[in-house]
């Protein structure tokens, strides 16, 4: 995501929500208070995210408004309004999404054609949150293998 | 705070703050990103204003006149 927010310097602007621990343990906890959850925000910038980073409340007012998943991306067009939206990061998607988001402010600005089109996809994730879950501590490595012993069990069925 | 117990996550050691979690397909139905309250594409975005790390305060709105990326997330 870094070298994205290089690539569209001065086109498109990137902003970091701060929302509730995906994968929380003993070493990076749930939040049990707003300074609690700013401070931990702050540990983001820390492990090299330069974007700005803005902080939700601890019952995650504005998280759940966009649907409350941990790992979404959103694409905001030039006038407010959603361009593109993903339950989950994925940075070829985004560029793409940019790209097009760019493109429609240029065209628009020059009142060239823009006709636009709606599309929906399915992408597919290969790989499993025990790296994340590690991060949390024990805790939320055991988390993270009940919940896919659980899955497991689901897909059997 | 909200303790938000779901069947989903009762058997987990962590309290989550809040839960959400796709599990797999079936859950995703019930899932509130999936349901028809949260904004699709084409739509506006729901404005907010919250603070970022350094206490400025950040609305959407102040975000018009160009593209903007979102993303959601946490450490973990």
């Amino acid at each position: 995501m870094e070298d994205l927010v290089k690539k569209y310097e001065g086109k498109a602007n990137f902003l970091f929500i701060y929302v509730r621990e995906a994968h929380p343990g003993e070493l990076i906890p749930e939040h049990e208070s707003y300074e609690q959850k700013v401070a931990q925000a702050k540990m983001l910038a820390d492990r090299g995210n330069t974007r700005q980073i803005v902080v939700d409340d601890v019952n995650g007012e504005v998280h759940r408004q966009y649907g409350g998943l941990p790992n979404m991306s959103w694409v905001i067009d030039h006038t407010g309004r959603v361009a593109y939206k993903a339950s989950w990061t994925d940075s070829v998607d985004i560029d793409a999404a940019l790209e097009e988001a760019v493109t429609l402010r240029e065209k628009k600005a020059k009142g060239e054609m823009a006709n636009e089109f709606y599309r929906e996809t399915v992408g597919i994730r290969l790989t499993r949150p025990e790296g994340p879950g590690l991060l949390g501590g024990e805790r939320a490595q055991e988390d993270s293998r009940k919940v896919w012993e659980a899955r497991a069990k689901a897909t059997a069925k | 705070m909200v303790r938000e117990a779901t069947k989903l996550t009762d058997f987990l050691g962590s309290t989550y703050n809040y839960v959400h979690w796709v599990m797999d397909s079936k859950a995703m139905a019930t899932q509130p990103y999936f349901r028809n309250d949260v904004v699709k594409a084409g739509q506006p975005a729901p404005d907010f204003t919250l603070e970022d790390t350094n206490g400025n305060t950040v609305s959407l709105s102040d975000f018009r006149g160009l593209p903007l990326m979102i993303e959601f997330g946490s450490i973990t």
